[in-house]
């Protein structure tokens, strides 16, 4: 690596101002800490529901120039893809071929769908790209909840069958294509980050490769995540213990980009 | 509202239809009632085709031909009788008594009075008791085959099993109506979407109806093959319907999947045989690789695979590839026949092994089969010319596949199943039920008559096989 800063891309289903949420106030947390250092230059890119302009899916969310918000549109939310694929192929193309960044860390795609893994791997060939597991959406069409529909069962397995019969009125064959197109966008992903090893082991068992799976908890103690949340509302950003992840992820993207050049 | 309500709603606007139609009796008291019409008229290149129902009451009707100049013809040996069960209820209700026979009629007339005939007529004695001029004909096959199609699948179910009525009356009609099928067969539109390469092994021919969104998926499962860069692949749009919107997608799709391909546009629904037909003709690739749209592949590297294997045999006619269902089961390990399944003596297709796990040994070996099915067939583009390509006399399709196999093994070609690519084939239906049971009855009809012969020998040859198997395996 150059002594130059390393771009990290963030990449957020929701902005926490707009949306509360745990996955992006982490997402947030997240982007503080790596801006607090001085080898590294992220930048903070979230979906939002409502277009600000016309003309450009693009916006603001705050007077940060680096935090930018993204307007997906109408969604597929069976199989988790923009309607108007266009939103990959000319405006989130544009945007990664403008800022090219080293690393690109998604920590949710609801909303903006998994072809954004590919086309970002489209204009970066060489990018680290880091995707953190936070639920099991990818599995399960329920919401990713992994609970059957009937009588509120625990999943263990997700298969063409056993998601029809939650969901009488899809066909097994769509649960079939869903869970192949999905994939075939997370084939492209260097490294799954798992908050939790019961996540990494269903991520295993579902069919991602094992040593991509990576376990790191999200470096807060359980009991002070809602005062966390609550500070981080109020424009406090915690970063006394997101330090700690932020430095593994950190270590994480050199250690992926150094596998690239060698 | 329920099933049950649209049905018999459908049963009083047929049994309305049936009583417009009818023809008091004369005036003539005593006289029991009679009717006569004829719902549908096609007219075919060598005479006309006729769907209709006649209800002879008296007992001493005949039904006749009337040209202007006063010949007649007698038809009531020449037509089909199938069942009518709206017009036999009707009859009933009218007072008609319990009506056994059949009161529908379908005919295939191809005398030279056929084209000078102008209306139809129940005789009595001499006299004609009931005259139905011949309408206008619905459809002529010369300027509208696909509509000529669309009215013989619609009619009535029975006659689809009768042999009579398929070998007189429905296989004629179909063979000239198929025919100009083919013949008005064009391309309303045709594009490129990305820049298709120069260079590669195959030409990958993707029929698509019904829908587009497949196209998706399978993009995206190709992507990640390297091997798509190279290959030129043709999706044909069999129908025009589904090409509203499709530029832009598939332009969003080629860009997001870096997968150049050609889309062209049929001017109809044309059918498997006849689409691929077109298809191939845009082909430019030394191997076809014929593809449905609803095959989606297990690893990368598949096509090169069957390519080599191709040139690497001698006299290989087809070559098909092991597919599998969803949920892992074997769909499709060659192709077999059997004529037990029904009492009509006509074969079935069928696939090896289908519904059993992946990793059976006997799916896993490749090995001369007597057919593979077209969802995945790989073929040299000279020979595919040579045999004169898919038939064109199956309606909407099906049967194709085995037809082009068949013809090949006559040809002295083997046909090859290989086991080692792996592509799931999900195998939906995208016709209606109906028409599509119709259809195949029909195809079944035809497959059997062209092949019988061949059929049963190659069978004669597998259960043989299969005997000295289960001998040596004891």
């Amino acid at each position: 690596m150059t002594s130059e800063a390393l771009r990290v891309l963030i990449l957020s289903h929701a902005h926490p101002r707009y949306e509360p949420g745990e996955a992006q106030t982490f997402a947030l947390e997240t982007y503080h800490a790596l801006q607090a250092r001085l080898d590294v230059a992220p930048m903070f890119l979230s979906q939002t529901p409502h277009a600000k302009h016309a003309g450009t899916p693009f916006g603001t969310a705050c007077e940060d120039v680096n935090q930018v918000l993204v307007h997906i549109g109408d969604y597929d939310s069976f199989r988790h893809t923009a309607q108007h694929r266009t939103v990959y192929t000319f405006w989130l193309r544009q945007f990664l071929e403008r800022h090219r960044p080293d690393v690109v860390h998604l920590h949710h795609t609801l909303h903006i769908g998994f072809p954004v893994i590919r086309i970002i791997r489209q204009v970066l060939p060489r990018a680290a790209i880091v995707y953190t597991l936070q639920d099991m959406l990818p599995i399960c069409h329920r919401d990713g909840l992994m609970i059957k529909t009937i009588g509120d069962d625990p999943c263990t397995a997700a298969s063409p069958e056993s998601c029809h019969e939650c969901f009488p009125e899809i066909r097994s064959h769509a649960f079939f294509l869903r869970e192949r197109y999905i994939k075939s966008f997370l084939a492209l992903v260097d490294c799954f980050v798992c908050p939790s090893r019961f996540l990494l082991e269903r991520y295993a068992s579902w069919g991602l490769p094992r040593e991509k799976l990576r376990f790191m908890g999200y470096g807060r103690p359980p009991e002070a995540s809602a005062e966390a949340r609550e500070q981080l509302r109020a424009g406090t950003p915690i970063v006394a213990s997101v330090n700690d992840v932020v430095e593994s992820y950190v270590q994480l993207y050199r250690s992926i980009l150094k596998g690239r050049d060698g | 509202v329920s099933r049950g309500e649209t049905r018999s709603g459908r049963w009083r606007g047929a049994l309305e239809r049936v009583r417009r139609r009818f023809r008091d009796p004369a005036p003539a008291e005593g006289d029991a009632p009679y009717g006569l019409y004829i719902d549908r008229l096609l007219r075919l290149e060598n005479g006309f085709f006729m769907l209709g129902w006649m209800y002879d009451g008296r007992g001493d009707l005949s039904l006749h031909l009337e040209s202007a100049d006063g010949t007649c013809t007698c038809l009531t040996d020449r037509v089909c009788r199938v069942d009518r069960p709206e017009v036999t209820e009707f009859c009933r209700q009218r007072g008609g008594g319990e009506v056994t026979e059949k009161l529908g009629f379908i005919g295939f007339i191809s005398d030279s009075t056929a084209l000078e005939a102008s209306s139809l007529s129940l005789r009595a004695n001499g006299h004609t008791m009931l005259k139905v001029p011949l309408p206008r004909a619905n459809y002529d096959v010369s300027s509208d085959p696909y509509g000529a199609r669309r009215e013989l699948l619609g009619v009535p179910e029975p006659a689809f099993s009768d042999e009579l009525a398929l070998r007189d009356h429905l296989h004629p009609s179909f063979e000239a109506v198929q025919k100009w099928c083919a013949r008005k067969a064009t391309l309303v539109d045709s594009y490129d979407v990305g820049r298709v390469p120069e260079e590669g092994a195959a030409t990958i021919i993707i029929p698509v109806y019904g829908g587009t969104e497949l196209i998706e998926y399978q993009l995206a499962l190709f992507a990640g093959d390297p091997e798509f860069r190279e290959q030129e692949i043709i999706y044909v749009l069999d129908s025009p319907d589904l090409a509203e919107g499709m530029k832009e997608v598939a332009a969003q799709w080629s860009s997001l999947y870096e997968i150049p391909f050609r889309v062209i546009v049929a001017n109809s629904n044309l059918g498997y045989g006849i689409a691929n037909n077109l298809a191939a003709k845009e082909a430019k690739r030394p191997l076809l690789l014929f593809l449905n749209n609803d095959v989606f592949p297990v690893r990368p590297g598949w096509v090169g695979e069957l390519a080599r294997f191709y040139r690497s045999k001698q006299d290989l006619g087809a070559l098909g590839a092991k597919l599998l269902r969803e949920d892992n089961s074997l769909q499709h390990a060659g192709i077999f026949y059997s004529d037990e399944l029904s009492a009509d003596g006509q074969w079935w297709i069928l696939h090896e092994h289908k519904g059993f796990e992946r990793s059976l040994p006997l799916a896993n070996a490749t090995m001369v089969v007597p057919a593979v099915t077209g969802a995945c067939l790989m073929i040299q583009r000279e020979l595919f010319a040579e045999v004169g390509g898919f038939s064109h006399s199956y309606v909407i399709g099906d049967f194709e596949d085995s037809d082009l196999c068949l013809r090949l093994l006559s040809e002295g070609r083997e046909n090859w199943y290989v086991h080692s690519p792996e592509l799931y084939h999900l195998e939906g239906g995208s016709y209606p039920e109906a028409i599509r049971r119709k259809a195949t009855r029909y195809n079944r009809w035809l497959h059997t008559r062209r092949w019988d012969r061949e059929i049963r020998e190659l069978m004669l040859q597998r259960r043989a096989r299969l005997g000295s198997e289960a001998i040596a395996e004891s």
